[in-house]
């Protein structure tokens, strides 16, 4: 009862640091539950429109081309003992600006139960969307997907689809249901009337019972994937992405423990004096040790349940960030909203708690060592013994490196590269305070003894106090700095990669149309064309990316081999006996040139030998490029997906993108230059980067709410020293500049001791956890200045910025009211 | 050595009243007092009865509700605050009960840091000479943490003397030290005050400590009483004997 009321009493005279202390331990714990929700749920939801629609368990059996023929279909729902089979129409969509999947469905056939559906339409619930007597197509959403759209029941919105619009109507909504964001589902004969789509299906739904009776009658070219598959196919493809944002909200969360150990350490300091006298007056270390901890458990409790909040709400925030990348990097739809478990909360939470109590016990070791009857409330500011700060260093930096070096997994790149800043932030202190001193020394022999030398001076005696701020607030810029050089560097390879790719002088494709083998003829006979390329993709059963090229001489420059001698490699290629692969899928599956790989196709399974890798940024699942005369020999397909126009020297591009439209008489035929290819795929990069600013921005925001609290802390902390000072005649003006002075040298000090960790951080994600997430190497060339040039002025300003109020509440007291408070 | 016409210090009809809840205490009522240069003052008074506040209030660290407070013939409570800390650095040397001694820098630093204050550039010669007649010479290298108390009153002493104040305000200057350490103390002070010719006033508890100044006035009831040495205006002539010498 008495150690909660001394607790109490000193955070009713020091609300700030209270207020430090939750704000920063909730603002880390919000961004581990916000990434977490968001972990889940692209897991969890990527692909989770036939769990929603027939179940859990369901399975579904796909096409490689991705189109499943209607007498396919008719044929297996025929046969004896065939389970319910659910045909599926899917289509990308947009509306309201926002990209949609727009889903048909069989209503006669065995769909699972929709619970939860809610209708405008007075025929009720689910069976709304299947009115055949509706005018404008009837279709279902999820709740979050109403939210996402901001439309309400009944509301009309325009589809954008294959260069065409329609109208459709919102006639049910689904509560739950999150394997429906972002879909709309309809009845599948308006689907197919609305997109034009006559003949096939995209894909059948089976029920969890018909496991044995799909083995047993699906054969190929057909692939039947289960519950289990799926998953570990959404769990296979943001992998990489799932790593970085888990790596980013530890990062956060270690800063805002920062914050945490930085306003125990001061409490403790601030009540060393009243500890002294509780041990003299017979308080046990247990009982001491007991109102420290029962304090720290408090603000991580409170401040971890305003964390869960806080995640909450930024979880969907995060989601929005990166609904757009997960489009057009991984070809999925985001969910539209996170949904949130007690489960998770829960384990959050206690984690939360036990990182808090990890920071206490230096802290309590402090605390306990006081010896009873200590009334000097002087902070010990020795410094650490260099034999100690090395022990402390070496080990965690050789683990590291060790980790990486054996360890050729994702986890160990991310892994080893946490050791060796965890080791590597022990010698922060001891280096930024060697330099202030070294710089202090300096100003104080040249400039004898100037404002700003007396500055760095005085700093030394809160070295014990700010070294966990100066620690946090380094290795976040470093961590801002880092990642930024990474980005850029990343940002002028792809730049560079889509120069060199690119070959053609335009590019023509016609959205939500194949180009025919006619198509390719007439464009090779227009005036201005001299020759041409094509590309067709298509997905195998095992969910292999195949791409076919066929390329003028001129064209094969465009591939930059990273494995394999090019001329050989062309060879091969060109009469069709090997294959190249992507970058991202030879060291997704560990190929190299010589080696063979299994392709499972239409005519049956191939083996082809690997003629050469080439660099690819495009996808992160990677892809085999073959000869387009030999798709052609393994595919009943002659269309072409875009084809690439080589301009006759002198002609003009504007007239031949004229002739190409007056060609297609269509609308909607696209023509695009390799100008324009670079500028989409630049946009797509920084989309796909924007949550890791986001997240480097909150870790930073953590960071400077742990220089805050260290500097309010040090200005409590030195009262005494300020009053004293300010006796002794220091006019305001000047003590304000002085403790100014203080947060920029330190904030100027954690730049300083930034710069070399952010090229390690920069060379770590380049080298290592890029090509392990993601499977794409970048040149280890000299590290982009750029970052440096606006983070660093930033960080001077905001760190700065961050003294200015400590500063200004000690200079706006009056001199007597310092004194008294120092006592 | 300073030299000045007139008082050092004067208090005329200084009062000074606190908030306390929900009542004003007065701590001064209507204090006069005048210090000449050269003069010892000792203020002595129960805890609480005002001689810190009398203090602050004669430095320009505190402003009277009413009354005036001058030093050197300027009236520093009428003085904007950076020209009031400008006037107190430049005039005033000031020795707290607790030292108050900088923990980052060392003894010679500290000591050095009034020059700073004070835009003066201090003789390295010129500290070592004061430290040396404080017998605090070899411990000029040594942070606070490294000295005794005694020994960081002496180094307390030497900061407010090295810039040769008119005046030295002292509170409690031997609150916490024993009886020798506190004697041998003053007994520096005193010589070193007495070589400078500087104003001095103290607040004590210690008789013995107040008998060894030339005036020991009394802080009760917010008013001051002279207990020996003549009036609280002051000697006209200086210095007034002090019986206990």
């Amino acid at each position: 009862m008495m150690l909660a009321r001394l607790s109490r009493a000193f955070f009713y005279r020091h609300p700030g640091q209270l207020a430090f202390a939750l704000v920063g331990f909730a603002a880390g714990i919000a961004v581990v539950t916000g990434v977490a929700l968001l972990r889940g749920s692209l897991v969890e939801s990527l692909d989770a429109v036939s769990a929603e629609l027939v179940g859990e368990r369901s399975f579904v059996v796909r096409h490689p081309s991705g189109r499943i023929p209607a007498e396919t279909y008719a044929a297996l729902a025929r046969t004896a003992g065939a389970p319910d089979l659910v045909p599926v129409l899917r289509a990308p969509v947009r509306a309201r600006g926002t990209r949609l999947e727009l889903i048909g469905i069989d209503p006669f056939t065995a769909l699972g139960p929709v619970p939860g559906a809610e209708s405008a339409d007075p025929a009720g619930g689910w069976a709304a969307v299947f009115d055949p007597q509706a005018g404008q197509v009837p279709v279902a959403v999820s709740r979050a997907t109403l939210q996402l759209l901001d439309a309400r029941l009944g509301a009309q919105l325009t589809l954008e689809h294959n260069g065409g619009r329609s109208e459709v109507r919102i006639v049910s909504v689904v509560a739950g249901a999150a394997g429906l964001d972002r879909r709309l589902v309809a009845d599948i004969a308006r689907v197919q009337d609305l997109l034009g789509v006559r003949g096939w299906v995209s894909q059948l739904l089976a029920p969890a019972e018909a496991g044995p009776w799909l083995r047993e009658h699906v054969a190929a070219p057909l692939v039947v994937e289960d519950a289990s598959g799926r998953r570990a196919s959404a769990l296979r493809l943001t992998a990489g992405m799932r790593a970085n944002l888990t790596a980013m909200s530890l990062l956060a969360l270690a800063t805002g423990l920062f914050v945490v150990y930085s306003v125990l350490a001061f409490l403790m300091v601030q009540r060393r004096r009243t500890f002294g006298m509780l041990r003299a007056l017979g308080m046990t270390h247990r009982a001491l040790g007991q109102m420290l901890v029962v304090e720290t458990l408090m603000i991580a409790a409170v401040g971890g349940l305003a964390g869960l909040v806080g995640g909450t709400l930024l979880a969907d925030r995060l989601l929005a960030l990166v609904a757009a990348p997960v489009a057009e990097v991984y070809g999925r739809l985001a969910p539209a909203a996170t949904v949130p478990g007690p489960g998770l909360y829960i384990a959050i939470w206690l984690a939360g708690l036990a990182a808090a109590l990890l920071v206490t016990v230096p802290v309590l070791r402090e605390a306990l060592s006081i010896p009873p009857g200590r009334l000097v409330r002087a902070f010990g500011h020795a410094p650490i013994p260099a034999r100690l700060l090395a022990a402390l260093a070496i080990p965690p930096v050789v683990a590291g490196l060790a980790w990486v070096a054996l360890d050729a997994r994702l986890i160990a790149a991310l892994g080893g590269l946490f050791l060796a800043l965890a080791g590597l932030i022990v010698l922060i202190p001891a280096a930024g305070f060697g330099l202030l001193r070294w710089v202090g020394r300096r100003l104080a022999r040249d400039a004898g003894g100037g404002l700003p030398g007396r500055a760095l001076r005085l700093l030394e005696s809160a070295r014990g106090r700010l070294s966990p701020a100066l620690a946090a607030l380094s290795l976040s810029l470093a961590l801002a700095l880092g990642m930024a050089m990474m980005i850029l560097s990343f940002r002028e390879a792809v730049g560079d990669w889509v120069d060199r790719l690119l070959r053609a002088d335009v590019y023509v494709s016609v959205p939500g149309r194949t180009l025919a083998a006619d198509d390719k003829r007439r464009l090779a006979e227009l005036e201005g064309v001299a020759t041409l390329s094509s590309v067709r993709r298509a997905r195998l059963v095992d969910d292999t990316r195949l791409t076919a090229y066929d390329l003028p001489r001129r064209a094969w420059e465009g591939f930059e081999l990273l494995a394999g001698d090019p001329d050989a490699a062309w060879q091969a290629f060109d009469s069709g006996t090997g294959v190249l692969v992507s970058e991202p899928l030879a060291r997704r599956r560990g190929l190299d040139v010589g080696d063979r790989i299994e392709l499972p196709l239409p005519v049956g399974e191939r083996t082809l030998a690997i003629a050469g890798v080439f660099r690819d940024y495009s996808s992160e699942t990677g892809y085999v490029a073959v000869a387009d005369h030999r798709y052609r020999d393994w595919f009943d397909d002659t269309g072409a997906d875009s084809v690439g126009l080589y301009l006759t020297p002198g002609a003009m591009l504007a007239a031949v993108e004229e002739r190409v439209r007056a060609l297609f008489d269509e609308a909607n035929v696209q023509t695009v230059t390799p100008a324009d290819v670079r500028r989409q795929s630049l946009a797509v990069f920084d989309r796909t980067f924007r949550i890791s600013w986001a997240l480097a921005s909150l870790v930073g925001v953590i960071a400077l709410i742990a220089l805050a609290s260290a500097l309010l802390a040090q200005g409590l902390e030195r009262a005494r020293e300020y009053a004293t000072l300010r006796a002794l005649g220091l006019e305001p003006g000047r003590l304000f500049a002085l403790v100014t002075l203080q947060s920029g040298a330190l904030a100027a000090t954690a730049v300083a001791m930034a710069l070399p960790l952010a090229v390690l951080i920069h060379y770590a994600l380049t080298l290592l956890v890029q090509p392990r997430a993601f499977g794409w190497s970048l040149e280890a060339g000299l590290p982009p200045p750029a970052p440096v040039l606006w983070v660093v002025p930033a960080a001077l300003a905001a760190g700065t910025l961050t003294g200015l109020y400590p500063a200004w509440r000690i200079v706006r007291r009056p001199v007597i009211a310092h004194l008294r408070a120092g006592r | 050595m300073p030299e000045t016409a007139g008082p050092v210090l004067r208090l005329a009809g200084v009062s000074r009243s606190y908030h306390d809840g929900s009542r004003d205490v007065r701590v001064l009522d209507g204090v006069d007092l005048q210090v000449v240069a050269g003069e010892r003052v000792a203020i002595t008074g129960a805890s609480g009865s005002g001689k810190s506040t009398l203090l602050h209030l004669a430095g320009g660290m505190d402003l009277p509700d009413g009354g005036r407070v001058e030093l050197l013939g300027e009236a520093i409570d009428a003085l904007a605050e950076p020209h009031r800390t400008r006037f107190r650095a430049r005039n005033i040397g000031l020795v707290f009960q607790d030292y108050n001694l900088i923990d980052s820098l060392t003894a010679a630093e500290n000591i050095e840091l009034v020059g700073w204050l004070t835009g003066r550039r201090l003789d390295e010669d010129e500290v070592r000479r004061l430290a040396t007649e404080l017998d605090i010479a070899e411990l000029l290298d040594r942070r606070p943490d490294q000295l005794s108390g005694g020994q960081q009153q002496r180094v307390a002493i030497a900061r407010a003397l090295i810039h040769e104040p008119h005046l030295v305000l002292a509170d409690e200057p031997t609150g916490s030290l024993d009886e020798a350490t506190a004697a041998r103390v003053m007994d520096v002070f005193a010589s070193a005050v007495e070589a400078r010719g500087c104003a001095l006033v103290l607040a004590t508890h210690s008789d013995a400590i107040a008998a060894r100044c030339d005036r020991r006035l009394a802080l009760t009831g917010g008013r001051l009483t002279v207990l020996n040495g003549g009036a609280t205006e002051g000697a006209a002539s200086g210095r007034t004997a002090n019986p206990a010498e």
